[in-house]
């Protein structure tokens, strides 16, 4: 009321122009931009949805194991992308996740234990003790701060890598442990002979397709609300300043503690899909190399983005097996056993090089550069 | 909810030996509006960090009315309604000016990690954003809220740490040199602002600045630190009359901060509105 | 009591090691406020060059190559990183070096593939009888050589005009700008000497009675890390702590496996870890560090 009577000196000024045509202009950008997310958001749910009648195994295969890395990927994306938290313990975690639905959903197979618990509170109790172990490192994690975090954290995978040599009742030792395939309500997500749906076979492949997009739906719209809600606003101030976060009324030791258990959930979530895609686990798999993985996904997909943790996290997981698979036609690289530069290592160079560039010309990643082409298109016009 | 008594006694604060305060002491009465002045070096920053729970003391009591401060965290010296403003501007400059002010509604909201994760607290979270554009049209920024923080000019990003102080719904209000960097257009306006904003919202406000004439124009009292110590307190007049003051620091030239160098856009029509319209804003709901 | 002893002294060769390694880590960060994962990439790579060469060349020459190669590589890191982001973007800094060390690893690993390539050291091979103790020569060697050269690098330190600037740089980048004291020549040197001391730690390391230069040597050297911290991250003092405690508890865990074994077979190899939880339990910014670094 009373700005409206004070606006009219307001817009005598030379600016005047801009205040009147902003608010014009910009609620039409913003409802076609709004329009076209929408649209986008359709496609990105409708095209996996169909997915597993278009392409073949080797494809959909991929797609598991993207989805599982993109889960742990959204957890460390909340910690280091939002909190400023780095963790390289993001592979004991998954460990956790999957070694813990191994041994409470599996049975006894010699000297490898197991619970037989069913899978579903299997897999709900193995995510909750990653976050149980997340807490009793909290006690670290809560102290430390950004890079350091980092190689406080670096110690959990060699602890781990450790843990699962050394306890083989649990984790089946250096070969490791199978893994009960998951069930739910008496459908096994596993390959039942005969079973077709809408004529084409609908095997483990299949059924976890749909399980795993489930999850990682769901995981991508918890990371969102926390990211845009309260916590996450004060995970970005607490990276951008921890004195500036705390004097918000932030308790600061605390949201670092939850970050890291929330991201430990994550982790551990990733663990039980890794469990479940791999119908295995062993030990050498959880390496540190895996920690840098995720890095390298959230750093690729750009710092703090949901959507960013699940294309890095595709990118990197697709990156090495495509590479192999097409390793005939392509310049230098070569399939395994060949002589050249293997498609593994071709993966890691590529990755390792794109972190570099990425942190070279536009630390917040790809996110960042292209919300600053947004801005400057936007303050173009 | 009314402006409350700060009265800070015989603060002493030690980095490593070496004394930062020395027995600092006065008080501040509710509803004034109290500048801590004093050269460079002379423990002005140090005594609001110590007065928000920043840097511990070594001794001394720190009250805000009859509630002890002195040794609580940061955290919960916001909670009881202490909001501030930092020397080198601290703010999420990737973020949206809205999400940097809705931080300073994080202590008078209670959504966690776990409720936040499952869509609950969105109708909390809309009901306290409401609140956060009243704020940002008080100091003059709702036409910016959807920007980006690191791209504002400097002159609104010292609006966006009052405002982010203003979120806190404080009952005191400490600003760590409020107008440095701004030019005279921009100080005064910002000035008018601490006015407008103690008027309307019932606040006990503390600052620090170098800007004499801010300084002169808005403060009720003053005290002046040298080397930790208090060497003067008074009306601005009576402090601008004292000899002690004048040659510890009057005497100086009082040359704004070094790093103004930032060429910030003169707007100067934006925030001339701000100053009158307060008090019919800040009640309609 | 001649086994504990043996043990205490091989612990010391490889804890004084280890502060070789970590000394160069924390001399980076204290120069440059960059934590540089691609610490122990380096040491892989001049002991790769140092191995890989030496057949042709002599040990001699080919340790200097290795050495001039790791030295170098630590300047085009600098160079790199400080060509497109701003010296106090330690986050994107460091984050960059991780990005550096996948790719340095990826690559020695492809060369190194499974293979154990000897040294050729002099002192490869010999054992020296000291009264009732037997030790390799090695051993004998980094006992006498590393604390001197720590001695002159603590001279460097605090007696040279380098040694000044960085410190002063450290206090206050602004200051010495000021008084011109120029940073960048600073941080060139700090990486460089990161590079030396990695690859002069790598070739203990890799000398008898280790096989030799293999891809395992970088998780050998990531234990700087855990002493670093243990040590406190920026105090030069504690890096060297750090080292030696490493190196210590590991041999004299390694040594009493039979009686540990509850903690599970090869717990030498992670007790570093342990310790530097423990230690980071007690005391967040380590034994030696200032506190501003754990702490708000």
């Amino acid at each position: 009321m009373s700005d409206d009577t004070i606006a009219p000196p307001r817009s005598t000024a030379a600016e005047a122009p801009p205040p009147s045509g902003a608010p014009a202009t910009a609620p039409s950008s913003a409802r076609s931009r709004r329009v076209l997310g929408a649209a986008a958001m359709v496609a990105a749910l409708a095209v996996p949805l169909v997915l597993p009648f278009y392409v073949d195994a080797f494809w959909l295969r991929i797609g598991l194991f993207a989805m599982a890395a993109a889960v742990g990927a959204l957890g460390l994306t909340i910690l280091f992308g939002a909190a400023g938290q780095l963790s390289l313990g993001h592979a004991f975690f998954v460990a956790v996740g999957t070694y813990g639905y191994g041994f409470l959903a599996g049975d006894d197979h010699g000297q490898v234990k197991g619970l037989g618990l069913p899978p579903l509170l299997a897999a709900v109790l193995a995510i909750l003790f990653a976050g149980l172990c997340g807490l009793l490192f909290s006690p670290v994690a809560s102290r430390l701060r950004g890079i350091y975090l980092g190689i406080a954290s670096l110690g959990l995978v060699f602890l781990g890598h450790h843990l699962l040599l050394n306890l083989p009742a649990v984790t089946g030792g250096y070969d490791g442990r199978s893994v009960e395939p998951f069930a739910l309500g008496g459908f096994t997500f596993s390959d039942v002979s005969d079973r077709l749906v809408l004529g084409i076979p609908f095997g483990a492949v299949e059924s976890l397709w749909y399980l795993f997009l489930a999850v990682t739906v769901v995981a991508t719209l918890v990371a969102r609300n926390v990211l845009r809600g309260r916590p996450g606003r004060a995970f970005r101030l607490m990276r951008d300043s921890e004195v500036g976060a705390a004097a918000m009324g932030v308790r600061v030791q605390r949201a670092k503690a939850g970050a890291f258990v929330l991201s430990s959930m994550y982790a551990g979530t990733a663990g039980v899909l890794t469990a479940l895609a791999f119908q295995r686990a062993v030990p050498d798999y959880f390496d540190l190399q895996l920690s840098i993985d995720f890095l390298a996904m959230i750093i690729l997909g750009g710092l703090g983005s949901t959507s960013g943790a699940l294309v890095g996290a595709t990118f990197v997981i697709a990156l090495p097996i495509v590479l192999s698979r097409y390793a005939d036609v392509l310049p230098l690289v070569v399939a395994p056993g060949q002589e050249g530069i293997q498609a593994s290592f071709a993966a890691t160079f590529v990755y390792g090089v794109l972190v570099v560039i990425v942190m070279l010309t536009q630390p917040g990643g790809l996110r960042a550069m292209v919300h600053s082409l947004r801005d400057r298109r936007s303050t173009a016009h | 909810m009314s402006a409350p008594r700060l009265a800070v006694d015989e603060v002493t604060l030690a980095f490593s030996g070496l004394l930062a305060l020395d027995k600092v002491a006065f008080t501040v009465e509710p509803g004034s509006i109290h500048a801590v002045i004093g050269p460079n070096g002379a423990g002005k920053s140090s005594l609001l960090n110590v007065l928000c729970g920043i840097y511990p003391v070594t001794g001394g009591r720190i009250l805000v009315d009859e509630q002890e401060v002195t040794r609580l965290r940061p955290d919960r010296v916001a909670a009881l309604g202490v909001g501030r403003t930092f020397q080198n501007i601290v703010v999420s400059p990737r973020e949206s000016v809205l999400d940097n002010l809705m931080v300073g509604r994080h202590g008078l909201t209670r959504a966690g990690l776990v409720s936040t994760a499952l869509w609950l607290g969105r109708r909390e979270q809309r009901r306290h954003e409401a609140r956060v554009r009243e704020i940002a049209e008080f100091v003059g920024l709702s036409d910016k809220l959807d920007s980006t923080a690191g791209r504002l000019p400097f002159g609104d990003l010292k609006r966006l740490e009052f405002a982010r102080a203003l979120c806190l719904e404080p009952r005191l209000l400490i600003l760590d040199e409020p107008v440095a960097g701004l030019n005279a257009t921009e100080s005064w306006e910002l000035g008018q602002l601490v006015l407008a904003a103690r008027a309307s919202l019932d606040l006990t406000v503390v600052f620090v600045e170098h800007d004499m004439g801010v300084v002169m124009s808005i403060a009720d009292r003053i005290t002046v630190l040298d080397f930790g110590r208090v060497v003067a307190e008074g009306t601005p007049a009576e402090v601008r009359s004292d000899p002690t003051v004048v040659s510890a620091y009057l005497g100086a030239p009082d040359e704004p901060d070094p790093d103004e160098s930032d060429p910030d856009e003169p707007d100067p029509d934006d925030s001339l509105t701000a100053e009158t319209e307060p008090r019919a804003e800040r009640t309609s709901p | 009591m001649t086994r504990l002893l043996e043990l205490l002294v091989n612990g010391v060769s490889l804890g004084l090691l280890y502060a070789l390694i970590t000394l160069g880590f924390v001399i980076v960060f204290k120069a440059t406020r960059t934590v540089n994962f691609a610490h122990a990439s380096f040491l892989l790579l001049g002991v790769y060059v140092v191995a890989s060469t030496q057949p042709r060349i002599g040990f001699a020459a080919a340790a200097l190559l290795g050495l001039a190669v790791a030295g170098a590589l630590g300047l085009a890191t600098e160079r790199l990183l400080t060509s497109r982001i701003e010296m106090h973007n330690h986050h994107a800094m460091a984050i960059a070096t991780i990005g550096l060390n996948v790719v340095l690893t990826a690559e020695l690993t492809r060369r190194l593939e499974e293979r154990v390539l000897p040294l050729g050291a002099p002192w490869d091979g010999h054992v020296v009888d000291i009264g009732p103790l037997t030790l390799p020569l090695t051993v004998v060697i980094t006992v006498v050589a590393v604390p001197l050269l720590i001695g002159g690098l603590t001279a460097l330190l605090t007696l040279t005009g380098w040694g000044l600037a960085m410190r002063a740089s450290i206090a206050d980048a602004e200051g010495a700008a000021l008084v011109g004291i120029r940073l960048r020549r600073v941080s060139a040197t700090a990486w460089v000497m990161a590079g030396l001391l990695a690859t002069t730690a790598g070739i203990g390391l890799a000398s008898f009675p280790s096989p030799g230069v293999s891809v395992s040597l970088e998780a050998v050297a990531i234990t700087a890390f855990p002493a670093a911290i243990i040590g406190g991250f920026d105090s030069l003092g504690g890096a060297i702590a750090g080292g030696l405690i490493v190196g210590v508890v590991q041999v004299m865990v390694s040594g009493h496996q039979d009686s540990l074994d509850f903690l599970g077979l090869g717990v030498g190899d992670v007790v570093a870890y342990l310790v530097m939880i423990i230690v980071l339990l007690w005391r967040p910014s380590g034994l030696f560090g200032s506190k501003e670094f754990s702490r708000v």
